[in-house]
């Protein structure tokens, strides 16, 4: 492994075997080296001890017999001792017997000293005494070289270089034994390392040693799966939060957006139903100051009506609508034929489409076309689509209506000149209480409603709508298919809606309301028919056993008993088994309907009814006695 | 002729020595200090040789009558001398034995002793009394030509020193046996047939 600097591990390590072995040899040859003096200073004394002794019992005879000749010659013999630098015979007199010396001028003392030994410099002198047969005859004198620092100096040099080689060998075992340690600490850095740099937690550190290094290995690979794995799960934590954040983003976006229709929606709605009051309550003042001026009252009247109609057509949209978002729509399923609905359709708008001016084009197919359906909400589709042509499209245009058969589907085409689409709002028109411009002048504006209830229609009667532009001021198209129904069992005649029967009828009309009921009355005598007039169930009850209506219009309010069973009351009487009964009630629900028809009632129509709508229920007469059949 | 040139070296020698004790106060080194005026230091010299000789002889045990006997130094010829050697021996043991000095006549010359000085430079004399001796016994001559007569160690005067030469035969003869510590200081040692 790559080592830089002393600091690291293995540079520790060699430092501590070699500086443990040093301090070891240190001390070894400090003990050695003083015990060796010590050993060697006595050796050396005794030495020279045992030199003066041996001197002096081989001297003793000539000292004894005074014979300094044989004495010199008993000191020449140190001349083999070459340290021994000078030697003496003294007599017990103090007297200088005889003397050597190893080189000339060598001082020799005078007299002896006591015996015993002095080390003096480089020198060692050793006084002994001369003992024969129990008495002392002399003293012998020796000196001799005292090699104790040449000693010192030679043994430390070997001391030294053995030192100096123990401390190479030692720090090559240690180079060699350290590997065992920090091959696995060099190899666990290294990873350590690669993981701060590189952020993968996958490294891991390789081999299996056993013992403290292998439980830290293993401990450091432990650790770095642990890491990877909080790592892992707090960035998939991460990608979920954001993941959350940004559909929550999304969700308060949409409900930005719906909350700032809404508010739209409301002050557009505001502004529509405030819209047609103004003319009612000029056409008031009309009537009242005018009544006299069958002229005035007429326009008057003609101005009210329109209007009226408008305000409760938008209310019916709204009731619509709510029905559709809380999923209380339902149709009714019957077979319809094309022109009776595109009649019915007309029959709304074409008072407003004169109103505009525009010029009104139809083509419809020359056979009749069946659908199945509900004929109203059928009549409703084409009706919004039409009336969204006429609004959105400026004065002395032209709204068409075209329809082609094209094998089992029916294709209808709202077509205008008017103000067009932008392509990017092709899409959202059919949006609730989307407009196709906001900035429109208020006369133009509208609900947002129309397009919407009419995709929502088409789809309950298994068709699709669609709307096209050639983009803003080019007009717009909306094209809807519809399944047709080519079961060739079909009415051989059939009847359209506008046509009005010279047929007359007796009818029953049950409403508290006396105005309402009253004005109905009139008209309908008006047109011919026998109508007698109630404003309580237990009269209308007694009226119809008399009677025996072909119609019985039944306000559902009526005070003493209700009109459901009123109704129950009147099926029940034999001779109204074939009468048809018409429900009038200020509730649209869903359930209100229901509950008409478990009552018993044929139609159901909710306040204020227009007169058309009576017009059309009779004119289905002959419908509704087939089906009843 | 070699005879007398040593008998008059042996002489002049003598007479330097007492000249030089006399002139210059000087003592010889062996037990000067206690040395009697009146004793010529060649008899002083030789008295303290005589005493110093024991101790570098060894004697066959069959020599004394016990362990505690005494050395006995027998004197011949040398009245002074044995005057000299008793005031020497006073006090003194060799080997742990005490020395006695015995200052003999002639006629004792069969004597039991272990050291027997034959003084007296008359070589007919002493050959006679050195052949009467007998026993292990270390006889001391001063005589030229001491050692022929049968003497172990015989005085000589060397260089003005009183020098001595040594017979191992005649020890051996005698049964006693010289250190040879003691050769090394002697000035001849004669051994063999000579």
């Amino acid at each position: 492994m790559v080592v830089r600097d002393g600091g690291t591990v293995r540079g520790k390590l060699i430092l501590m075997a070699v500086s443990t072995t040093f301090v070891a040899l240190l001390a070894a040859s400090l003990a050695m080296l003083l015990f060796d003096l010590r050993a060697f200073q006595r050796y050396w004394t005794d030495d020279l001890m045992t030199q003066a002794d041996i001197m002096a019992r081989v001297t003793a005879p000539a000292l004894t017999f005074n014979d300094e000749e044989t004495a010199r010659q008993n000191l020449a013999v140190l001349r083999v001792r070459p340290q021994i630098l000078a030697a003496a015979i003294y007599t017990s007199d103090g007297a200088r017997f005889a003397t050597y010396a190893a080189t000339p001028n060598q001082s020799i003392p005078a007299r002896p000293a006591p015996s015993g030994y002095r080390i003096e410099g480089g020198e060692v002198a050793v006084f002994r005494n001369i003992v024969e047969n129990g008495e002392m005859v002399g003293t012998v004198y020796l000196r001799s070289r005292y090699g104790l620092v040449d000693r010192l100096l030679s043994y430390g040099a070997i001391l030294g270089a053995v030192m100096l080689g123990a401390l190479v060998i030692a720090g090559l075992v240690a180079s060699r034994l350290q590997a065992a340690i920090t091959r696995p600490l060099a190899a666990v850095t290294n990873v350590a390392r690669q993981v701060m740099q590189r952020r993968d937690f996958t490294l891991r550190v390789p081999g299996n040693d056993s013992g403290e290094i292998g439980v830290l290995v293993a401990a450091f690979n432990d650790m770095l799966a642990e890491i990877g794995r909080r790592s892992h799960a707090l960035q998939e934590a991460n990608a979920t939060l954001e993941h959350e954040m940004q559909v929550r983003e999304r969700a308060e976006e949409a409900l930005r957006l719906a909350d700032r229709r809404k508010d739209e929606f409301l002050a557009t709605l505001a502004h529509e139903l405030r819209n047609p009051l103004a003319p009612i309550r000029t056409g008031l003042d009309i009537l009242r100051l005018r009544s006299g001026d069958a002229q005035a009252t007429q326009r008057a009247t003609d101005i009210m009506e329109r209007q009226l109609r408008q305000m409760v057509r938008l209310v019916d949209d709204l009731l619509d609508v709510s029905r559709i978002n809380t999923g209380k729509f339902t149709i009714k399923s019957g077979r319809v034929e094309l022109k009776a609905v595109v009649n019915d359709a007309l029959e709304v708008v074409r008072p407003y489409i004169e109103l505009h001016g525009h010029e009104l084009v139809i083509d419809l197919p020359d056979r009749p076309v069946f659908l199945n359906g509900d004929a109203t909400r059928l009549a409703q589709i084409l009706s919004n689509l039409l009336n969204n042509a006429a609004k959105y499209t400026n004065r002395g245009g032209r709204v068409g209506l075209r329809a082609t058969v094209d094998d089992r589907t029916l294709m209808l085409v709202v077509s205008d000149t008017g103000i067009g689409i932008a392509p990017d709002m092709l899409d959202t028109v059919f949006e609730m209480f989307v407009q196709v411009d906001s900035t429109l002048e208020r006369s133009n504006a509208g609900l947002g409603v129309g397009l919407s209830l009419a995709r929502k229609l088409v789809e309950l009667h298994g068709g699709s709508i669609e709307a096209h532009s050639a983009g803003l001021g080019h007009g717009s198209q909306f094209v809807v298919r519809l399944p047709i129904v080519v079961d060739p069992e079909l009415p051989a005649k059939p009847t359209p809606a506008s046509f009005i029967s010279a047929e007359t009828y007796r009818i029953l009309l049950a409403d508290d309301n006396v105005d309402f009921v009253n004005s109905i009355g009139a008209l309908l005598t008006a047109m011919g028919h026998s109508v007698v007039i109630t404003h309580n169930g237990a009269d209308a009850l007694a009226a119809a056993k008399r009677f025996c209506p072909d119609y019985a219009f039944l306000d559902i309010g009526l005070p003493q008993m209700s009109g459901y069973d009123l109704a129950r009351g009147i099926r029940d009487l034999s001779c109204c088994t074939m009468t048809v009964m018409v429900a009038v009630t200020g509730w649209g629900q869903e359930k209100d309907r229901q509950l008409a028809f478990e009552a018993g009632f044929d139609h159901h129509m909710v306040k204020p009814v227009r007169f058309e709508q009576i017009e059309e229920i009779l004119g289905n007469r002959s419908i509704i006695k087939k089906l009843r059949t | 002729m070699k005879r007398s040139m040593r008998r008059s070296l042996a002489v002049w020698t003598l007479a330097c020595v007492a000249a030089l004790c006399a002139g210059m106060g000087l003592v010889p080194p062996v037990r000067a200090q206690s040395a009697v005026p009146g004793v010529p230091l060649e008899r002083r010299v030789k008295a303290a040789f005589l005493y110093k000789f024991l101790g570098y002889t060894d004697f066959p045990a069959s020599a004394f009558a016990d362990a505690a006997a005494p050395l006995t130094i027998g004197v011949i010829g040398a009245d002074d001398l044995a005057v000299e050697l008793a005031r020497v021996v006073a006090g003194r043991t060799v080997n742990n034995r005490p020395v006695e000095v015995r200052a003999l006549r002639e006629a004792d010359a069969g004597a039991r002793v272990h050291l027997l000085f034959v003084g007296g430079f008359d070589q007919q004399r002493v050959a006679r009394i050195v052949r009467q001796a007998s026993g292990a016994m270390l006889i001391v001559t001063e005589c030229e030509s001491g050692l022929q007569f049968g003497s172990v160690i015989n005085f000589r005067i060397v260089d003005e020193r009183v020098r001595f030469d040594v017979s191992l035969d005649a020890a051996e003869r005698n049964g006693i046996k010289l250190s040879s510590r003691l050769l090394t200081v002697a000035n001849r040692v004669q051994k063999g047939a000579q």
